[in-house]
């Protein structure tokens, strides 16, 4: 979307100077080879990508055609509120693994994800807890008992 | 030192009369197409774990083994490329590119076969490769010094940058993105924390893997989700596994090229099946009439990543024999085996262990035939994997992700690292950046700032080194070829039919 690149192009732009000018706040060696210095990079990273920046911002007002790609599918509220609502599970189970345990939350975790996810008329709770199950059976011994992988010890 | 000798290669033939060797060679590539199909188990993970297991074992045994996993795990990664579009291990990267389209056309058992059977192709050439090539290619990686690993390393981000499918410029972006990232940490020379933001956990920078799983893995379930085909089910062409022979003829070409490709990439130290993959995929769309093609699901885009990629694996043994430089992050676990068996790579292996290092090549030939016969005859009962519901298979495909990410170091902040990595990825593909030159430049980017002080510290801060080194120039100028040659291109042939329609009237 052509409004997309160009706010992100100047975002980018306003970003890479930035980051220049942090970069000069790195200490810096005079009698060594710039190079080896630890700003050097950053900042020629920078300058870099303030070009590019500056590029993209003229190829998309250069582009006369409308927009060629549309990356925001047609997803309804449903499907946006749903990859939310997996992103929460997604970022809770790290945490239920170091407080409550390894299998608790696998299982929890699988099995609202599953029912979530599935389309109620096909498949009933009964059929989504067993899979639930067998699928954190699976995991628990490819992990714990084939590769031996510590988990943090919770609850359980 | 003459190394090519019959000797050579038949002094450890005698241990294949042992019925265990095949035993081993078959789980070794059970195990490498199960830990490479699945997204959050890696070649260089299942390589690790199993080395372990084989502390008891004889070394032949362990090495038919471990190498069955190597060349199987490599080839596994593009299973899960194709059926769910999520690479099983970064070497199936570009395999995705028409894999997954492939299977969206519900041709998945065929994209498997294809990529079965030039997996096998690649790993065969490779390994003949290997056999006959081994001391003139290690010498020449020998060669390499600071300035060429730059200009490799810049070879690699505008190579990625070029085959992305949105804009180049988007691609470099990215790109520069992955190598900032890839700076995050402590300053190796000075140890200074660079954007640490005070987490001790940076201090050796971002973890590889979770931020490959989280912008591969995470990224393409949140869009599957939003895009509501997390309930779509394709049923598939079971039947007609491989396209006929004609097909493969065809490309015998390019796949050979890609073949020649992968043994190269492979025996330069620290590059891998990921870049060969790419860079073979994008030689092809480049210069293959069915260029314009690439990304819409053909055969072509299948075949020669597959090819190249298990191309590598011959190409990194290269220099992890003979001279004890691993050529990829595989290799570099080999070592380790090697070790532990009280073996050292290098010469004196050729010269002194010649029945095991025999044993090798014909392990891994093997290895291409177990691999190929459990592929093909397998192929059916993955692409089966594909009825599943995605409903059930996503819950599961998300758990790999996690606990794989928590599996490497252990650490609860990888699995944090995966997670962003997979929003800021699900944020960069709606906004039209392609999110492989992230990669990339993650693990390129150390490469590069390293050899470039080195450059430096070498030729006392002279630039004008990259370019009076041959090899370094050669480099260069294929650098600015990739960057600039579409432009010079296009610019040329609008002035030509300027100069036509002028002309015409």
């Amino acid at each position: 979307m052509k409004k997309y690149d160009i706010i992100l192009s100047c975002v980018l732009f306003i970003g890479s100077i930035a980051l220049y000018f942090y970069a000069e706040t790195f200490p810096f060696n005079e009698d060594k080879n710039i190079v080896l210095n630890p700003g050097f990079y950053p900042q020629f990273l920078a300058i870099i990508m303030g070009v590019l920046a500056l590029l993209l911002l003229v190829t998309t007002l250069r582009k006369k055609f409308k927009d060629i790609e549309n990356n925001w599918k047609q997803g309804s509220i449903k499907s946006i509120r749903l990859t939310f609502f997996t992103l929460i599970m997604v970022i809770i189970y790290p945490i239920g693994l170091q407080y409550i345990g390894f299998l608790l939350t696998t299982l929890f975790f699988t099995f609202v994800l599953i029912y979530v996810l599935s389309d109620k008329s096909k498949y009933d709770v009964r059929f989504m807890s067993f899979v639930s199950f067998v699928i954190t059976l699976i995991v628990f011994f490819v992990f714990d008992i084939i590769l031996n992988i510590p988990f943090p010890r919770g609850i359980f | 030192m003459e190394f090519l000798s019959f000797e050579l290669y038949l002094a450890g033939i005698h241990f294949f009369s042992n019925p265990l060797i095949y035993i081993y060679l078959f789980l070794g590539t059970m195990i490498g197409i199960i830990f490479g199909s699945l997204p959050g188990l890696t070649s260089t993970m299942a390589l690790a774990v199993f080395v372990p297991f084989t502390f008891g074992l004889d070394p032949i045994l362990s090495f038919a083994f471990l190498l069955a996993i190597y060349m199987s795990s490599v080839y596994g990664g593009s299973i899960s490329a194709i059926l769910i579009n999520i690479p099983g291990t970064p070497s199936a990267v570009a395999t995705a590119m028409d894999g997954y389209p492939l299977c969206q056309k519900g041709r998945a058992g065929e994209a498997i076969g294809v990529a079965t059977v030039s997996s096998a192709l690649g790993g065969l050439i490779s390994v003949f490769f290997l056999a006959v090539m081994a001391p003139v290619i290690a010498d020449f990686a020998l060669e390499f010094s600071a300035q060429e690993y730059v200009g490799l390393a810049l070879l690699g981000i505008s190579v990625i940058a070029m085959i992305s499918s949105t804009s180049m410029i988007k691609g470099l972006i990215t790109g520069i993105i992955g190598l900032f990232i890839g700076s995050i940490g402590l300053d190796t020379i000075t140890g200074y924390p660079r954007f640490v933001f005070s987490m001790p956990e940076l201090f050796d920078g971002l973890s590889l893997i979770p931020v490959m799983i989280g912008m591969f893995g995470l990224t393409e379930i949140f869009e599957q989700i939003a895009n509501q085909q997390h309930l779509s089910i394709i049923p598939q062409k079971l039947a007609g596994l491989l396209p006929p022979l004609s097909e493969f003829l065809r490309l015998k070409w390019s796949l050979l090229r890609a073949s020649i490709v992968g043994v190269i990439i492979g025996a330069i130290p620290a590059t891998g099946g990921s870049v060969a993959a790419v860079v073979s995929y994008a030689l092809e769309k480049r210069f293959s009439k069915r260029g314009h093609l690439f990304g819409t699901g053909i055969i072509d885009g299948v075949a020669v990543p597959e090819t190249a990629n298990n191309a590598t694996v011959g190409g990194a043994l290269v220099p992890m024999l003979t001279l004890g430089i691993p050529g990829d992050p595989m290799t570099a676990v080999l070592i380790g085996a090697l070790i532990m068996h009280g073996l050292r790579p290098g010469p004196l292996l050729f010269t002194q262990q010649m029945p095991f290092v025999s044993s090798i090549f014909i392990s891994l030939f093997l290895s291409v035939a177990f691999m190929l016969v459990i592929g093909l005859v397998g192929a059916r009962y993955f692409a089966k994997l594909i009825t599943i519901p995605k409903s059930f298979l996503i819950p599961a495909i998300l758990l790999f992700c996690l606990i794989g990410s928590y599996a490497i170091n252990n650490s609860i902040f990888d699995v944090g690292i995966l997670i962003v990595s997979g929003i800021i990825g699900f944020v960069l593909k709606k906004f039209g950046f392609p999110v492989q030159p992230i990669i990339l430049g993650l693990i390129l980017g150390p490469i590069f700032e390293e050899n470039l002080r080195r450059s430096m510290i070498l030729s006392d801060g002279n630039w004008s080194t990259f370019i009076t080194r041959p090899i370094s120039l050669v480099l260069f100028i294929i650098v600015a070829f990739v960057l600039f040659a579409p432009y010079v291109l296009s610019f040329i042939k609008n002035r030509y039919l300027h100069l036509v329609k002028l002309i015409k009237g």
